[in-house]
């Protein structure tokens, strides 16, 4: 788990790819998409076969089992829902409402609000597919950027599990980054709405009230 | 970071792209006496703002004499320029870019982003030069060529000239286009750029190939690294409330609401907005404490929030994972006390220390609201806004 600082942090991800490393979670927030952009290619012509996870994200949880990661443990409980997230206190927001709801959750993943990244939303939705401890996911994007397209996409001809999803920014302006340095609407592209309207036309249930996303999810299974 | 086209020429200049020679100016007399140091017989007088279509909103007009460029220059300074990318309100003019005229043959177009799913940066160039390339892309894709820059090569000389014969460059002026893209990929990659773009580029009849306009926004991750290019930040162009949050290291963007809302994460943030909106109401902005809030920064984002006489009310909404409840709540005691809340305020407190939270501000003794959930918390906020006069 990295937190080194956005200066160094970059190589401090690559330090750990090349040691061979399964798995790197990158906490840091703030790194230049430059160095990222570097660092991913590398680890493509190397064929690195490290998992990296963020940077800028709260990392993972498997409650009862392990927590890598950020984020407040006592919201969890040990269930069969897969939450994952380009915000970390959205997932929480979900987690929470899951635990509530008495659902609980397989594993929590939180994949980062920045625009060059390591696992993104389809990823995360292959390993829970296969995941035997996952019955359904909530997926939950937010405007910029195609990942949440791309994995509507892939659901709909591959994901046997029941999933929902949200999209945060309905109401963000375009050309303003909001927060996340990935996180913005360039060129008319990357909307909520065009988001949710692809998780639509590929059969994944949404909901345009994050309060509801629990309840949503309680409602496909 | 954003910054005007002179110094986007500037920074291009060093990288072996070609521009007209120009002048930036602050006053008519400046104008002239650019226009008189530049010679020739045609000027352009450009407004100097961070924003794209320029020209269709009057901001740049072409001056043949010393007399049209003292005109020109004293009807566009002052004035505010309205643009597409401006909003109705549209932007003050206080700098000029006085320019030689340029003999257009053909306009062209080229720009470089960063592409998400690649994973590198990308150059997209186009024969529609001088049209928004988000048009060109709309209407004729077929017309935008593009090529993944390897970023351990650069962008080669091969696809530079492929690029450049691709949107009809004559074959004379290949080596030239050639050499202005690979200027504008270098400056892109180490300057830390998140967009650069030329349009037009124009061909001149001699076979020239010169940058008539350039834009650059950076990555405000990567300013850290460029204190010449931070030096060029005008802060007349930002907005005053964007300008102090920046100074408290706080996210903040202004919007057209009238419910104030302060939140910790950037997701989290944006869907308080959208459940304000759900609930009939219109956030009045997007604010982000991050995870490293004190009880300094939620003091300073509250005067941020009250400073704006829309604001009716103000939902806190808080999911504490490093940032503790307790430490908010102190930071909203200390602020309301500093500030005269003069508008009701909502919290929705949860996550790492709630209950410390929740305690300190219930012995506060302060008006607050409080809420259980996202959904409870907006639909409380929004009736408070309607019931509220708002102002102090």
């Amino acid at each position: 788990m990295i937190y080194v600082p956005p200066a160094g942090a970059a190589a401090a991800v690559w330090e750990a790819v090349d040691a061979e490393l399964e798995l790197v979670i990158c906490i840091t927030e703030g790194i230049p998409v430059r160095d990222m952009i570097e660092v991913r290619d590398r680890m493509r012509k190397r064929a690195k076969q490290t998992v990296l996870v963020g940077p800028n994200c709260p990392g993972v949880i498997t409650p009862d089992e392990i927590k890598i990661g950020i984020m407040p443990g006592h919201i969890h409980q040990k269930g069969r829902i897969g939450v994952v997230s380009r915000s970390g206190t959205l997932t929480y927001e979900a987690v929470a409402q899951l635990t509530e709801l008495g659902l609980g959750q397989s594993t929590a993943v939180g994949i980062g609000g920045d625009p060059v990244n390591g696992m993104k939303h389809v990823d995360v939705l292959q390993l829970f597919n296969a995941d035997p401890d996952t019955d359904a996911v909530v997926m939950i994007g937010e405007i910029g950027g195609s990942d949440e397209e791309t994995a509507a996409r892939w659901a709909k001809e591959n994901m046997r599990k029941p999933l929902v999803g949200f999209i945060a920014g309905v109401t963000a302006p375009p050309g303003k980054r909001m927060g996340h340095a990935g996180a913005i609407i360039s060129g008319g592209k990357g909307t909520a709405h065009e988001k949710l309207a692809i998780m639509e036309e590929c059969g994944i249930k949404v909901t345009r009230n994050p309060a509801e996303m629990g309840k949503l999810l309680a409602s496909v299974l | 970071m954003k910054i005007h086209e002179y110094q986007a020429k500037e920074v291009l200049r060093n990288y072996g792209v070609p521009t007209p020679r120009g002048v930036p100016c602050f006053s008519v007399e400046e104008s002239i006496d650019a226009a008189r140091k530049l010679g020739g017989k045609v000027w352009v007088v450009k407004a100097q703002i961070h924003a794209g279509g320029r020209g269709k909103g009057g901001g740049v007009k072409v001056a043949k004499s010393l007399d049209e460029v003292k005109s020109w220059a004293g009807k566009i300074l002052g004035m505010q320029l309205v643009t597409h990318q401006t909003g109705p309100e549209g932007q003050k003019v206080r700098r000029l870019l006085i320019e030689e005229g340029a003999d257009i043959a053909t306009e062209l177009y080229i720009g470089i982003v960063v592409d998400r799913v690649t994973q590198k940066v990308c150059v997209m160039a186009s024969s529609e030069g001088g049209m928004d390339i988000e048009e060109v892309a709309a209407k004729t894709p077929d017309k935008i060529h593009k090529v993944f820059v390897d970023p351990e090569q650069g962008l080669t000389e091969a696809d530079g000239e492929a690029l450049a014969a691709a949107i009809g460059v004559p074959q004379a002026s290949v080596p030239k286009a050639r050499a202005v893209l690979q200027g504008l990929a270098r400056a892109f990659w180490e300057c830390d750029a998140s967009l650069a773009e030329i349009n037009p580029l124009i061909l001149t009849r001699s076979g020239d190939v010169i940058a008539l306009d350039a834009k650059m926004n950076f990555d405000d991750n990567a300013l850290f690294r460029h204190p010449e290019i931070t030096a060029m930040r005008d802060l007349d162009e930002e907005d005053p409330y964007e300008i102090e949050a920046s100074k408290h290291d706080l996210s903040y963007i202004s919007l057209d609401g009238d419910i104030g809302c302060m939140v910790n994460g950037a997701g989290l943030a944006m869907a308080t907005m959208d459940t304000i909106k759900l609930y009939g109401a219109e956030p009045a902005n997007f604010l982000d404490v991050g995870g490293g809030a004190t009880a300094e920064k939620v003091t300073a984002a509250f005067k941020i929030m009250l400073s704006n006489s829309r604001v009716k009310a103000i939902l806190v909404n808080i999911f504490g994972g490093i940032m503790k409840c307790d430490t908010i709540a102190s930071g909203i005691v200390t602020a309301a006390r500093e500030v005269k809340l003069g508008v009701p305020l909502v919290v929705r407190m949860k996550g790492t220390n709630e209950e410390l939270g929740r305690k300190i501000l219930a012995e506060s003794g302060l008006p607050i609201i409080s809420a259980d959930n996202m959904a409870q918390a907006a639909e409380r906020v929004v009736a408070a806004a309607r019931s509220s006069k708002g102002g102090r």
